[in-house]
């Protein structure tokens, strides 16, 4: 179950390029690309639509 | 029951009434039964309600010690004919898995997953190639813990806690690590696990 939703700016083209997900009771940590076949980020998107779910923007 | 290899197909005809669960919890249960006490019995090939585990012809298969049940394999597919079973090599089963995960390392406090470049002082990157081409772009699946991560550069070891996806498709993926210092820009290296907890996988589940 997804706890944090953290924005990852790449090193290279300097925009956004994939989400880090931590989850909840646990130390898994899912770094999530942008793609709408991906059901990790189906699942961002889908948890992003809930009130009180930000994505935060990058460390 | 005999003493001779037997094939048996058992053609289900869906239940209409009802529903049944499609997500991700138990929908269907399939319980071969061997004995079974006579209040779980009930009139075969016919659906009802109720914990019913076996038809009203099930054998006791546990009278005598010397009873054995040996299975050679086992089919479920939707259809209404029985096609061959497939017999796939260990091989084959796990190339056609790791479309959907690959398990890359895990386990161990050195295992050495990927050639590294320090992109600049700060930020390494490196690329790994996947094998088989995956279902999507994959996510990578870490555990994150303190220094579970390195990279060596001249003889210099970088550690940190995670690493992330810079960019990818389903045949490779650039992964980066930044925030570091004190890197020398260009050098070359490798990217390892330190903790016998740490591992690193590709997913893209359906």
């Amino acid at each position: 179950m997804i706890d944090t939703v953290t924005k990852n700016i790449s090193i290279i083209t300097n925009e956004l390029c994939s989400y880090q997900v931590t989850q909840v009771n646990t130390n898994r940590v899912l770094s999530v690309p942008l793609d709408s076949d991906n059901t990790d980020y189906q699942e961002i998107l889908e948890w992003a639509k809930i009130d009180g779910n930000v994505i935060k923007e990058a460390d | 029951m005999t003493n001779t290899w037997e094939y048996k197909q058992i053609i289900v005809a869906g239940d209409t009434t009802g529903t049944w669960l499609i997500t991700n919890g138990i929908g269907i249960q399939i319980i071969q039964t061997i004995s079974v006490d006579a209040t779980r019995r009930a009139t075969g090939n016919a659906w009802g309600a109720g914990n019913i585990y076996a038809s009203t012809n099930q054998v006791n298969g546990i009278d005598n010690a010397n009873n054995n049940w040996i299975m050679a394999g086992f089919q479920v597919e939707v259809g209404s004919v029985a096609t061959p079973f497939e017999h796939r090599s260990f091989g084959e089963e796990l190339h056609l898995c790791k479309r959907y995960y690959n398990l890359l390392t895990t386990g161990s406090a050195s295992k050495y997953m990927s050639m590294a470049s320090a992109y600049n002082t700060a930020q390494v990157t490196g690329v790994i190639q996947l094998n088989p081409t995956m279902r999507a772009t994959p996510t990578i699946d870490i555990v994150s813990g303190t220094n579970y991560y390195r990279c060596t550069f001249n003889a210099t070891n970088f550690d940190f806690n995670t690493i992330a996806i810079d960019g990818a498709d389903n045949k490779q993926v650039l992964w980066s690590k930044g925030g570091l210092s004190s890197l020398t820009s260009g050098s070359g290296g490798w990217l390892q696990t330190t903790n016998t907890a740490s591992y690193m996988a590709f997913k893209c589940d359906l």
